[in-house]
């Protein structure tokens, strides 16, 4: 069970090595703490409207095959309030296109460079808690 | 229909017609000052074709040498060409509506082959059997070079799209990988503190060699970039430019006391981000191959030519041995050791392609240990 005091974050990512990296960083914080993780973001779209989860930071990458980040976010939106509420999402990429960071944010408050390092999870987790 | 009529009763026009029937002088001057030869052909007895000597000239061909026969030009012609042509001219026979006009190539005396393009127009008797025919040549040769030219640059251009749309792809997509392999390498720190991963060499160089990989793919991506960005012109100040530039390398100007001097800059119209990447690698150069008993000063400042502004980077560092000055503009050029001075070996080519994409030049002058000027100049048409 996690820690019901820490920040619980879920991974959206279809590399597992990435997915590794993000875990084991997080495995590593007092603060946050590590929920699960999808390799494919239509099976992690279908966990959260299953039922309500209590999520609070969604870190999703973006280029990812059949359902990529932007996809993920159009849909998730559509979703009644109660199952995304006391969720987050920021997103997390490799891309350096100027063009997808630019259109990221207009979705999510913070686009962070892949992969999670001890410094950049403690970046979303101060933004988390400002919030 | 009102034009015509008024030319057909012109009266230059009917002297000059009359003038033509008159004098052969005016007839030599008109086929020979708007066609490449002309051929008039006895249909009834086909062997025999006067040719001008205008024709024999345009392959080559001294006209004395011929003696007006049909099978002089048949034996030059090129024989794929030869059946389109006599495939015209039974229609053209047959059908006066049918026009005979194509383009046929002829063996030139000196092997290459001319394209010409020929018209003919039949002479019938009495009774609509032709009898003669009359025939005009235009070397078109030159023109249709000049297309096949323009049409290879065409195909060229999209080549070059092609390759620099790759290196872009491919550098983006390599740099996930490599970008795993740094978080691996962060992950296998905090998994093993007690292993002192940092005290081991053969780690060191891992660490260091991902780096070197993450500086390549980026600069290869810089490079690849600089097309499309190029697109996003404005007014720049280079001043504010150089303002960017000294913070961003901030931490190597301060590790090696380094000292920048600068004169008011001009502005000029170009793409803020490439331009502060071009101040970046030039003055990154300069601090990076200083000399070791000298603190680097870098001293940038600008002038206006009648038809350019040049910006010279001067520096008093370790220079560059004259042998090499031509190449360091190339890909992949290390004049050092890696071990000695790290880089891709990429920076002044991504320096060269943004003054390049900026419409500018880029050459520098310098001797092996008395420092390296540097200078790009921007066509003025650019500048306010």
């Amino acid at each position: 069970m996690p820690d019901q005091r820490k920040v619980k974050i879920v991974l959206i990512d279809d590399n597992d090595t990435d997915i590794y990296i993000s875990k084991k960083i997080i495995s590593r914080s007092s603060r946050g703490t590590f929920l699960k993780s999808f390799l494919y973001a239509k099976k992690a779209l279908n966990w959260f409207r299953e039922e309500i989860r209590e999520v609070d930071i969604i870190l999703l990458d973006i280029n990812m095959p059949e359902m990529n980040g932007f996809e993920f976010l159009e849909a998730y939106f559509q979703l009644p309030p109660e199952f995304r509420a006391s969720c987050t999402v920021m997103m997390l990429t490799s891309s350096k296109n100027s063009f997808d960071l630019e259109r990221a944010k207009n979705y999510v408050d913070i686009v962070m460079k892949k992969p999670l390092t001890v410094k950049s999870l403690d970046d979303i987790l101060d933004t988390y808690e400002k919030m | 229909m009102n034009c015509q009529n008024k030319e057909k009763y012109h009266y230059l026009k009917s002297e000059l017609y009359s003038l033509v029937k008159e004098n052969d002088n005016i007839f030599e001057f008109l086929q020979r000052g708007s066609l490449d030869g002309i051929w008039y052909w006895d249909l009834e007895k086909p062997e025999n074709e006067w040719m001008s000597a205008r024709f024999w000239e345009t392959f080559g061909v001294d006209p004395l040498t011929k003696q007006h026969l049909s099978q002089e030009w048949k034996d030059m012609i090129n024989p794929e060409d030869l059946q389109t042509a006599l495939k015209n001219f039974h229609e053209h026979c047959k059908n006066p509506d049918h026009p005979y006009d194509q383009v046929v190539r002829y063996k030139h005396r000196n092997g290459s082959w001319v394209a010409v393009r020929c018209r003919g127009l039949a002479i019938r008797n009495s009774e609509g059997k032709p009898i003669r025919m009359l025939g005009a040549h235009t070397d078109v040769t030159k023109i249709q070079n000049a297309e096949k030219l323009a049409e290879l640059n065409r195909d060229l251009i999209l080549v070059n799209q092609d390759l620099s749309a790759f290196a872009y792809a491919a550098s983006h997509d390599l740099q996930s990988p490599v970008k795993s392999l740094r978080g691996l390498i962060e992950v296998l720190e905090i998994e093993f503190p007690s292993f002192k991963l940092d005290e081991s060499e053969t780690f060191c160089h891992i660490k260091k060699t991902v780096d070197r990989m993450q500086d390549l793919i980026n600069s290869v991506l810089a490079l690849s970039e600089g097309d499309g960005q190029i697109a996003d012109k404005c007014e720049v100040n280079l001043n504010s430019v150089l303002e960017k530039s000294i913070k961003n390398l901030k931490r190597e100007i301060e590790d090696n006391s380094a000292i920048i001097e600068f004169s008011d800059l001009y502005t000029i119209e170009g793409n803020q981000t490439l331009l502060i990447r071009l101040f970046d690698n030039l003055i990154g150069n300069s601090i990076k191959y200083r000399k070791k008993e000298e603190h680097p000063v870098i001293i940038v400042s600008s002038k206006l030519t009648e038809s350019d502004l040049v910006i010279q980077f001067s520096d008093n560092g370790i220079g560059i041995d004259e042998k090499y000055l031509d190449e360091i503009f190339n890909f992949f050029t290390k004049v050092h050791p890696k071990s000695e001075y790290p880089g891709s070996g990429l920076g002044l080519a991504i320096t060269r392609k943004i003054v390049k994409n900026h419409g500018g030049k880029i050459w520098v002058e310098s001797k092996k240990g008395s420092g390296s000027n540097f200078y790009i100049s921007f066509p003025r048409g650019g500048r306010s």
